[in-house]
């Protein structure tokens, strides 16, 4: 576990996944999704980036 | 009287538009020099064509986003948006002088509110406007990047069983035409059409055309043809920043980081939102480079980009405060 989580891209974007979050209240309602849907793509992608990360190590 | 500062103002709007096609223009052909696709002058052709050419394809959102809803339209006046424009300018010179890949057009929404506050105080800022821009300065690089990263990912997974590598490599240098021709519309939508927004401000608030006005056509055309002019005579300090400096970048992801920072850009031109193109080339450039590791992105000029971006709205802020102040002593 602490092998996974060592991969530094996939804490960089659960940080950009938390900005996004937070700009949700902030954005007109219109456009609330795009901020949503932002922070999904980086939560996915914290996701692949830490398993890159752990199958590589394993390798 | 009224009719020279007319004048004046949308002549010093084409000038900044001019300014702003030599100082961000340059940012969105940085990729496919660096990657030799095209040779600087040929780039910088071909992105010159397709920001005139995106007059065609995008309506007026974004100038109407700038005209209307960043102060109240009451207290523009042609001194506010002079004053606007030299601040705006001023900026964008400084930073050009200095090599940082700033936003010209948060440098315009800074001085457009600074000038405004210089004339009538804090109230004539609008909340709503300005939070939908300053929503976006954070979610625009942020969307580029992760599209940047997620376009490079799918590239790569469904080539990845493909050997013939050299004719790959040829396949993505002539698809990089197509990205960077997708980026300089975007780049040619979002970016001219804030100088329409501010010489649309103009002649609403000299009485040349009523409140609910829409942008004229003349507008329209000579702003996408004062960018293209900047563009073709752009300057190569900040191409070698966005770059070569950020990371190295290979044809396969000047492709990625261009349709990516173009999807960005076509969304937000069409929803109205006046984003930078700077900041959205630059965070899908960071996120291809990130498709390999951290390490592959050089943190340092991005930091300092991002510095750059910071100091932006409050710099131009000033200095068109000031310069309102001066005319308004002056006159």
């Amino acid at each position: 576990m602490r092998e996974m989580f060592s991969d530094r891209r996939a804490i960089v974007f659960i940080v950009f996944a938390a900005v996004c979050v937070a700009m949700v209240p902030l954005a007109d309602p219109e456009h609330r999704w795009v901020a949503w849907v932002t922070a999904i793509a980086y939560v996915v992608l914290a996701v692949l980036s830490a398993l890159d990360h752990w199958s590589r190590s394993k390798s | 009287m009224t009719d020279l500062g007319v004048v004046i103002v949308v002549a010093t709007a084409l000038a900044f538009d001019y300014v702003n096609g030599f100082h961000d223009a340059a940012n969105s052909i940085a990729t496919v020099v660096s990657t030799r696709v095209l040779s600087p002058r040929a780039a910088v052709a071909w992105a010159a064509f397709f920001n005139f050419a995106a007059f065609l394809i995008f309506g007026t959102h974004v100038a109407n986003t700038i005209a209307k809803d960043v102060v109240l339209q009451d207290v523009l006046s042609i001194g506010v948006v002079f004053a606007a424009l030299v601040g705006a300018i001023a900026w964008d010179l400084i930073t050009f002088y200095l090599g940082l890949p700033t936003s010209s057009s948060h440098a315009l929404v800074g001085g457009v509110a600074g000038a405004a506050v210089a004339k009538a105080g804090g109230h004539v800022l609008l909340e709503e406007g300005l939070r939908k821009i300053g929503v976006f300065i954070v979610l625009s690089p942020l969307i580029g990047l992760a599209l940047g990263m997620i376009i490079s990912l799918v590239i790569m997974w469904a080539f990845h069983g493909y050997h013939r590598v050299e004719r790959l490599h040829t396949g993505f240098r002539r698809g990089q035409l197509v990205s960077a021709a997708a980026f300089s519309l975007g780049h040619g939508a979002n970016d001219a059409q804030k100088t329409m927004g501010i010489i649309l401000a103009v002649l609403i608030a000299s009485g040349h055309l009523p409140h609910d006005a829409d942008v004229p056509l003349w507008v329209v055309l000579s702003a996408h043809t004062a960018i293209g002019l900047g563009t073709l005579t752009g300057g190569w300090r900040i191409v070698k920043t966005m770059g070569s400096k950020i990371t190295r970048l290979q044809p396969v992801g000047g492709v990625a980081a261009e349709s990516a920072a173009a999807a960005t850009l076509f969304f937000t031109s069409s929803a109205g939102i006046p984003v930078s193109t700077t900041h959205t080339i630059t965070g899908a450039i960071v996120g291809v480079g990130a498709t390999h590791r951290l390490s592959a992105v050089r943190w340092g000029v991005a930091g300092r980009v991002v510095w750059a971006w910071v100091l932006t709205i409050p710099g131009a802020f000033l200095v068109s405060a000031v310069v309102y102040k001066v005319i308004e002593v002056l006159s």
